[in-house]
């Protein structure tokens, strides 16, 4: 009986490793928490970049529970003819100022499960065109086509633009079964949802 | 203080009392215990007569007899008790007798055994409660555990898919209920609305729910009610005993099975052990129109039992895992709020699989292990109960969406391990025939350790102190009750933000108490009465929640600065027992002050995934009140229709609008016919049974994302029988759920956004008892 006492007392004391004093950080998130857009105008001939290329920022510092913070995107155009941009996009996580890691290449190890979704409120206003294909990062050819993904894309902002506000929505599609991203719908599940505003000046 | 001092006093003052009366040669007693031959449970309030003289007695709240006797001599004993056969005992009087008496309950009972175990408690209990015994658990075999209890009146479930539910007593859940497993209170994460109980429903052979608060003997948190479930004892005999279980279900293709054995040890005379193990596995549950994808889950517990026991002294070891892994709805699991809209839009679930019996993210992995050693002592007068009890609970919640971690891929988003120490210690006190009185004392030492990203609870470490004493006073035709209990209970909590330690403590006292009484008006009416008063500090959760809570897509935040709730709770009961009725009313008023509930905030919190509705804890008071009860009449022995009722209405004070989450009007009708006995066929019945939820018109406004569902009927068909060979019993029975395979949405699940409820389910359950 005496023996038995020890054994249960031992039992008891080793499994009560339960010292909460210290935690873990409280910040850390694995979700993404900013978001970069770099958008490059380009020149005449479409494929070279000028100088005045224009960087906007969304993030997101105080992590969940504080409210973003926002930066119009600016696109010029022009009267005479259309005006193209070329835009990057670049996702991280933040919430350890210690240890930043860059989604961005988790999506392009993902890329036939993600997709990007772009839509602006005015119709005709600016045309978005995607400037990737999954061949681009990494594909097997799980969904039968080489679909866009998004990371890279391209505005058209035509010549008879007005001086206006428009909103650029910008969404991250998780397709956690990879045959059924098509290319053209948006999934059920939603990594990203950002509207930036954007303005149209002469 | 002087209330201690009083009683004290009062105890040695019946001690002295009680010697003097057994000195007195000239008296001979006769006494014993009155138990229910089937349950063992004891019988309060059985009539005893001696036949040809005017002596008697009524059990004690125990089922404790005691008659004195002026001479020697043979007697006639009559014990009489509604719904039980009548038993006589002849004996020879010539010493003191010690006489244990087993009462066979009627026929027509034993299908409904409950109902006679509700008129059996509440005929003296001044609470209101009732008793679910094995034989309604065995109806409800390979159920989840909140399921077995949903039909007593004031009780309903919450519901997360067809895998997880969680009872609900009088519109009070969570973290307001106390769970009693085996004499320990179950400590798990149960502030999770999707977080349901750690219990095997295959191991307990009683449950017993006290509505209202009974925080008394259970600890502050009781501002509800109790639910107590218990094992049957393990008695000394020199077969091996115990029983066999198999249930099948069609709606999920599940299969249930469960082995409870107990027996002699042969090492040592009066060592007894229990052996017990209950597997379940389901796949996928099915609406009428379509597959709950991954709703899957598999669950398997087992436990272990060591009993030293003798008839006043008992030493028990008990050793009890509980592990699920369950599969949640994968249609729920929302990211934002336009996917929230999204899901909600459509018809149909936007994810809808083949049956399969996979197990995908997201999902909850669960264990629950619990290590007891108990400890029993009486003498003449007193009874002493001594556990002690380490719990360990693991809960992991993975997401659907792998986490955008390298490093953490495969983890889960919740890691929180929980462990408890506890001990508490009770003493009973009879120091009269009529009184009864108890001392306890309960202390308690907690550890959270979170892993895992999600805010929602931190790390802690609490200790809780409690004392509390309660007199019975038991008359023929009225007892009384009335008990005091104070708490201490410290907290630390350990954080990080930005790597900077932050540490909190909470410190919380205060007392709970409670008056009530029963009076039995005339023969079969009673009524009782009861007021209490006790209180729960806030939940962690409630305090620190800073996070999206998936699957409702809820942004929730917590206030630092939270005040503990404190309840005054009023009840009257109603009983009416006479051959063919049977009735009991349950009225009640809960008023809570600083009511802490989750307000919606009109700006949603905008985060790079999406805008997600905010919800902030707060406080409010407010006012729960009811009433529920049952209707039974029996048109024959061969049959008896249930009408069973509860109404809640539930309103917050301040600001004038009804709660949000409170279980809708519901009625259930059952018809249950008993048949002869057909050759080897005994106990057959068919029961159908109706229900009718009421659609939940009162709802504060803009706090849901939905109007709350229509009402809906629903039928159960259940037949039973007993198929005896020879010695051996095999206990069948079939059942089916929805039968007529309705399509509905039930307001208290959290999933009714998204998906109906499961369509016809037909179950075959089959009970062996082995001796």
């Amino acid at each position: 009986m005496k023996k038995l006492m020890y054994i249960i007392f031992a039992v008891i004391l080793a499994a009560c490793n339960d010292n909460p004093s210290n935690p873990n950080n409280e910040n850390e998130h694995d979700l993404p928490t900013t978001l970069k857009i770099h958008i490059y105008q380009l020149n005449d001939s479409g494929n070279g970049e000028i100088k005045d290329s224009s960087i906007t920022l969304f993030d997101q510092p105080g992590g969940p529970g504080t409210p973003i913070t926002l930066t119009p995107i600016t696109l010029k155009f022009d009267n005479s003819k259309s005006t193209f941009y070329k835009a990057e996009i670049e996702v991280l996580n933040k919430s350890n100022s210690s240890n930043i890691i860059d989604v961005t290449k988790e999506i392009k190890l993902e890329a036939e499960y993600h997709q990007f979704f772009f839509t602006t409120l005015q119709k005709n206003k600016a045309l978005i065109t995607y400037g990737d294909k999954e061949s681009d990062y990494t594909s097997t050819n799980l969904n039968g086509s080489d679909l866009p993904v998004g990371l890279k894309f391209l505005i058209e902002v035509p010549k008879n633009a007005s001086v206006s506000n428009d909103t650029l929505s910008i969404s991250l599609s998780h397709f956690p079964d990879a045959t059924k991203k098509d290319g053209v719908t948006a999934g059920n599940e939603t990594d990203i949802f950002v509207n930036f505003p954007i303005i149209y000046q002469k | 203080m002087r209330y201690y001092i009083l009683l004290i006093a009062f105890l040695f003052a019946n001690l002295n009392l009680f010697a003097n009366l057994h000195d007195d040669n000239k008296h001979l007693v006769l006494a014993g215990q009155i138990i229910d031959i089937e349950t063992k449970k004891p019988l309060p309030g059985v009539r005893i007569e001696v036949i040809n003289s005017k002596l008697g007695a009524i059990s004690d709240i125990d089922g404790k007899y005691k008659i004195e006797f002026h001479e020697k001599g043979i007697y006639e004993i009559k014990f009489n008790f509604i719904g039980y056969n009548l038993n006589i005992l002849t004996v020879n009087l010539k010493n003191d007798l010690f006489e244990n008496i087993e009462l066979i309950s009627k026929p027509i009972q034993l299908n409904q055994v409950n109902i006679s175990a509700n008129r059996i408690e509440q005929s003296k209990e001044i609470k209101n409660i009732s008793i679910i015994n094995s034989e309604d658990i065995h109806k409800n075999l390979g159920q989840t555990f909140s399921e077995s209890i949903k039909n007593i009146p004031g009780v309903s479930i919450m519901q997360t898919g067809p895998s997880i539910a969680k009872p609900v007593i009088r519109g009070m859940q969570s973290d307001r209920l106390v769970l009693v497993n085996s004499d320990v209170n179950q400590e798990g994460q149960q502030w999770g609305g999707e977080h349901a109980p750690e219990i095997d429903p295959f191991s307990s052979s009683s449950i017993e729910i006290i509505k209202g608060a009974a925080g008394l003997e259970y600890g502050p948190h009781a501002i509800g009610g109790v639910i107590k479930v218990s094992n049957s004892e393990i008695t000394e005999t020199d077969n091996i005993n115990g029983n066999a279980s198999i249930a099948t279900f069609s709606n999920n293709r599940q299969i249930a099975g469960s082995l409870g054995l107990f027996g002699k040890t042969y090492l040592l005379d009066h060592l007894l052990w229990r052996a017990h193990i209950s597997y379940r596995k389901a796949g996928d549950s099915k609406t009428p129109d379509y597959n709950i994808t991954n709703s899957a889950f598999n669950e398997l517990s087992y436990s272990g039992e060591l009993t030293y026991k003798r008839t006043s002294e008992e030493l028990n070891f008990m050793y009890s895992h509980f592990g699920t892994e369950l599969g949640i709805f994968k249609g729920a699991h929302i990211h934002n709020l336009v996917d929230l809209q999204k899901a909600m839009n459509s018809d149909k679930p936007l994810i809808i699989e083949d049956f399969s019996y996979n197990i995908n993210r997201p999902k909850q992995d669960i264990t629950h292990d619990i290590f007891k050693i108990k400890g029993k002592y009486s003498t003449r007068l007193f009874d002493y109960e001594s556990v002690y009890a380490l719990q360990i609970n693991h809960r992991q919640e993975y997401d659907s969406h792998t986490r955008y971690n390298p490093q953490a891929i495969n983890f889960p988003s919740i890691d929180l391990t929980l462990y408890t120490h506890s001990f508490d210690l009770k003493a009973k006190h009879y120091p009269g025939k009529n009184i009864i009185a108890i001392i306890g004392l309960n202390l308690f030492r907690q550890g959270n350790i979170k892993e895992g990203n999600v805010n929602i609870i931190p790390n802690y470490r609490s200790y809780t102190g409690g004392a509390y004493s309660i007199i019975k006073l038991i008359k023929d035709k009225y007892s009384l009750e009335t008990g005091l209990r104070y708490d201490y209970i410290w907290t630390e909590t350990y954080r990080k933000i930005n790597n900077v330690e932050n540490d909190n403590i909470f410190e919380y006292q205060n007392i709970s108490f409670s008056i009530g009484g029963n009076y039995e008006i005339s023969d079969g009416w009673n009524l009782s009465s009861n007021i209490s008063t006790a209180w729960r500090p806030p939940n962690l959760n409630e305090l620190f929640s800073n996070d999206v809570h998936h699957g409702t897509a809820r942004f929730e935040i917590g206030d630092i600065k939270l005040n503990a709730e404190r309840n005054i709770n009023t009840d009257i009961n109603f009983n009416y027992n006479s051959e063919f009725i049977n009735l009991q009313t349950g009225i009640y008023a809960n008023y809570i002050n600083n009511y802490i509930y989750s307000q919606p905030l009109k700006e949603p919190i905008l985060t790079i995934r999406g805008a997600f509705p905010a919800f902030k804890f707060m406080q409010t008071n407010a006012l729960i009140s009811g009433i529920d009860g049952f209707f039974q009449f029996y048109t024959s022995h061969h049959h008896f229709a249930k009408l069973t009722y509860s109404y809640i209405y539930a309103e917050d004070l301040s600001a004038n609008e009804p709660l949000v989450y409170m279980p809708p009007l519901s009625l259930s009708l059952i018809n249950h016919f008993h048949i002869d006995d057909i050759g080897f066929m005994k106990d057959n019945f068919i029961e159908l049974d109706t229900k009718y939820s009421a659609k939940q018109t009162r709802v504060p406004e803009n706090s849901d994302y939905m109007e709350p569902p229509g009402e809906y009927f629903l039928l159960n068909l259940n037949i039973g029988t007993n198929l005896q060979f020879g010695n051996q019993d095999f206990k069948l029975n079939l059942s089916a759920n929805n039968l007529l395979n309705r399509r509905y949405r039930d307001y208290m699940s959290r999933f009714r956004y998204f998906i109906d409820e499961p369509g016809l389910n037909i179950i075959l359950r089959i009970f062996i008892p082995i001796n």
